[in-house]
């Protein structure tokens, strides 16, 4: 019944696009890939991931990895925490904070990350119907996002693509989603309860912690926490356009 | 819609203002002189003792932030921006503070609040103790042996009233020096605090440190952020949905302040505008979980929050009842948060925010009874620079004669710049560029980048990951009772000599 009842109410998401990010999005746990290669193609460098996502909150984690990106949209607002499982610490970041970063933090930054492409683009784009995956519909998208061939297998029900292929001039990008866990996921799911043990830091008070060895010392580990780590490198570099993990 | 319209219009006159020729001519200039040495000339030393000591403070607010925002102010409003005069450059007396620490040339907002408000400096990153505690320090004998009385625990002592308001979490270092004592300004609730270490945190000082057995009888006025640290983690917080308190003790320090003090407890701005001060003795308001919301950004708060200013108000109008009088310390806690972020727009907006709080309780007192200081705990890198024209806009990009002048790599530049810090991103602002770290040095080309955004993170010279304090000497302005013994380059903990000696502890 409640699935039924889920499945009802993604139907009447896919009709009316605009209003689809108004509405709660399903729960899903799943496993993703991003490749990219040059073109021609022939050493694509791939990457599993995990999406852990709930009507109002998707956790991203690398495949194996310590720590994960929990995003959380509630009343308009998109906050960030990065997690560190291991040292049981979090960092939590609010939108200003995320917009003084040069993160977006709108409502189109949410669906980029729960939903992996907008709901605005998927508009944009020539829509065809697909193949079912697991008895369920898919919808085709074709077109150009950005200038970039793009290719969009997307899956009302579960408001997230089977696949995204970018085709960029010199290199392709394609993430591709490779399993559903109807069970217990494969990692355990940062629950309130689970933030609630961790011990948290805002964003903005890691100013004032610089002279802190203690502070710094598992500052140190927060490798991939925006804004915590300043590197350089050569700002062309590709990134996966739309999955922004 | 309306904020947007707002930032158009304020942009509008302050574009309209740049290259405009002044209503001034050597008259001018000779007259304000003149007038500036009669108004010098009838000022006199005020030897009375002070009923009341307000103490304001702005986190980071360094001379060149007060410049800017002094700036920032005239133009937002229309007029003058360089001859603007902020609410608390308008007190007769100024010194400055040298602000290093025991144990550091630049230091950080504990030892330096500590200096101010008990008169001693100390090593970074402890409160309210002296030097012979070390930051983390897990001993709590060596805490208890090392504690340093602060003016506000006088103030109690001496059954005056007392206040404490801040836009930072009200456990943060500043607002904490006033009435606790630990070794470590992080450790703000216990689930801060390691588990070898048996110091306690901040937040249970606050109510632990004051009434029966303790010191005087409660702080009569707490406003603030920080909602999380007093709330234990079985109970909801009343604002965010699905947060509860951090504590683990199971202690609900709100709840406490009711019943041990007999106060009220509030959390947004509603509950804050029912408070009557004429029924109300002692007020407790934690508006945020963390800090309060950057003055910019208030509007948009979930839960709604008061001003500085507001806040200011109400908890002298509160303070004031008591006969023998008050004292209250004011923070603008969040100055210091935009300018680690280089993001000078917020920093300096939170500086007007303590100007209008200043002016609120310039309202309120008399200068005759009640000494009223204002200064900072430390500076920050931002500096002002190039040679913009009269009226060019602080936020904006250093012009003459209405065009863009050019640094040696042919490009732009920006009058606000901060010598380190995150940097900038390509394609500022507004740009979705997660992925794409900061980076110091130049932006290519910022001709055609709106610079005065709110959002907007100005150019830094050295690349670190926060921007950091800076150590030259900020300003003491100050009006009232021994005022006036702040003249030359003092110490930082000299400001709590002549507070004491005002009061006449």
């Amino acid at each position: 019944m409640q699935n039924n009842m889920r499945y009802a109410g993604a139907l009447l998401l896919a009709l009316l696009p605009n209003l689809a990010a108004a509405e709660a999005l399903p729960s899903l746990d799943a496993r993703f890939e991003t490749s990219q290669c040059a073109v021609p193609c022939q050493k694509p460098v791939k990457r599993e991931w995990l999406m852990l996502r709930e009507a109002n909150q998707v956790e991203l984690r690398d495949f194996n990895a310590k720590h994960s990106d929990l995003w959380q949209w509630q009343g308009g607002t998109l906050d960030y925490v990065y997690l560190m499982h291991d040292a049981k610490r979090a960092i939590d970041y609010t939108s200003i904070d995320l917009r003084l970063l040069g993160i977006g933090a709108s409502e189109d930054k949410w669906q980029a990350l729960a939903q992996l492409v907008k709901t605005s683009e998927l508009a944009s784009l020539q829509k065809k119907p697909g193949q079912p995956y697991e008895k369920m519909a898919t919808e085709i998208y074709q077109g150009k996002l950005n200038g970039v061939d793009t290719e969009i297998t997307w899956i009302p029900a579960l408001q997230i693509p089977l696949q995204v292929e970018y085709r960029y001039p010199k290199h392709h990008v394609t993430v591709k989603l490779m399993e559903r866990y109807q069970g217990k996921p494969p990692v355990e799911r940062t629950t309130s309860q689970v933030l609630q043990a961790y011990q948290h830091v805002d964003f903005v008070d890691i100013g004032d912690m610089e002279h802190d060895k203690q502070a710094v010392a598992w500052l140190a580990e927060a490798k991939g926490a925006p804004g915590v780590h300043v590197h350089r490198h050569d700002h062309d570099e590709p990134h996966d356009h739309q999955h922004q993990h | 819609m309306k904020k947007a319209t707002m930032k158009v219009s304020a942009l509008a006159v302050m574009m309209a203002l740049c290259g405009q020729a002044m209503a001034e001519d050597a008259n001018t200039w000779y007259q304000d002189g003149q007038e500036a040495l009669a108004a010098a000339k009838k000022l006199y030393p005020n030897n009375r003792k002070a009923k009341n000591v307000i103490l304001f403070v702005g986190d980071g607010m360094g001379v060149s932030t007060v410049t800017a925002a002094r700036i920032l102010e005239g133009q937002l409003q229309g007029r003058d921006g360089e001859r603007n005069k902020l609410a608390f450059e308008k007190l007769p007396y100024l010194a400055l503070s040298k602000t290093y620490s025991a144990n550091q040339q630049t230091s950080d907002s504990a030892p330096t609040m500590t200096a101010m408000v008990t008169g001693v400096k100390t090593n970074d990153g402890v409160i309210s103790v002296d030097q012979r505690v070390l930051n983390g320090d897990k001993d709590n004998s060596k805490v208890q042996a090392a504690k340093l009385a602060t003016i506000l625990e006088l103030a109690e002592q001496n059954g005056r009233a007392t206040g404490v308001v801040s836009t930072a979490r009200i456990t943060h270092a500043t607002p904490a020096a006033t009435y606790a004592h630990t070794s470590a300004r992080d450790w703000e609730s216990d689930n801060n605090v390691p588990a070898d270490a048996d110091v306690k945190d901040i937040a249970s000082q606050l109510i632990d440190n004051f009434g029966a057995g303790a010191i005087g009888d409660g702080i009569e006025v707490v406003l603030g952020g920080g909602r999380s640290r007093f709330l234990p983690n079985t109970v909801d917080d009343p604002e965010n949905a699905g947060r509860k308190g951090d504590r683990r003790d199971g202690r609900n320090l709100a709840q406490e302040y009711v019943n041990k003090f007999g106060g009220k407890f509030v959390w947004n701005q509603a509950q804050f505008d029912a408070i009557n001060p004429a029924n109300t003795n002692r007020l407790l308001g934690l508006f945020e979980r963390s800090h309060m919301q950057y003055e910019h950004d208030r509007p948009n708060d979930t839960g709604k929050e008061p001003s500085l200013a507001d806040m200011t108000g109400k908890a002298i109008d509160i303070l004031q009842k008591n006969p023998k009088g008050f004292f209250l310390m004011v923070e603008a806690g969040r100055i210091d948060h935009g300018h680690h972020a280089n993001n000078a727009y917020r920093a300096l907006t939170d500086t007007i925010a303590l100007s209008d709080a200043v002016k609120k309780a310039l309202e309120k007192v008399d200068l005759n009874d009640t000494l009223v200081i204002v200064t900072a705990d430390h500076s920050h890198t931002m500096t002002i620079g190039g040679y913009p024209e009269r009226g060019n806009p602080i936020l904006g990009k250093v012009t003459v004669d209405g065009q863009l002048t050019k640094a040696t790599d042919g490009n732009p530049y920006t009058t606000i710049s901060y010598a380190n810090g995150k940097g900038y991103y390509p394609n500022v602002p507004g740009e979705d560029v997660y992925g794409f770290p900061a980076r110091s040095g130049r932006i290519e080309d910022m001709t055609n980048v709106d610079t005065s955004d709110p959002d907007f993170h100005q150019e830094v010279t050295v690349p670190l990951d926060s921007e950091t304090h800076a150590a030259e000497e900020v300003e003491i302005f100050a009006g009232g009772p021994k005022a006036h013994l702040f003249q030359g380059v003092q110490e930082q903990h000299y400001i709590f000599h002549v507070m004491k000696d005002a009061f006449g502890f």
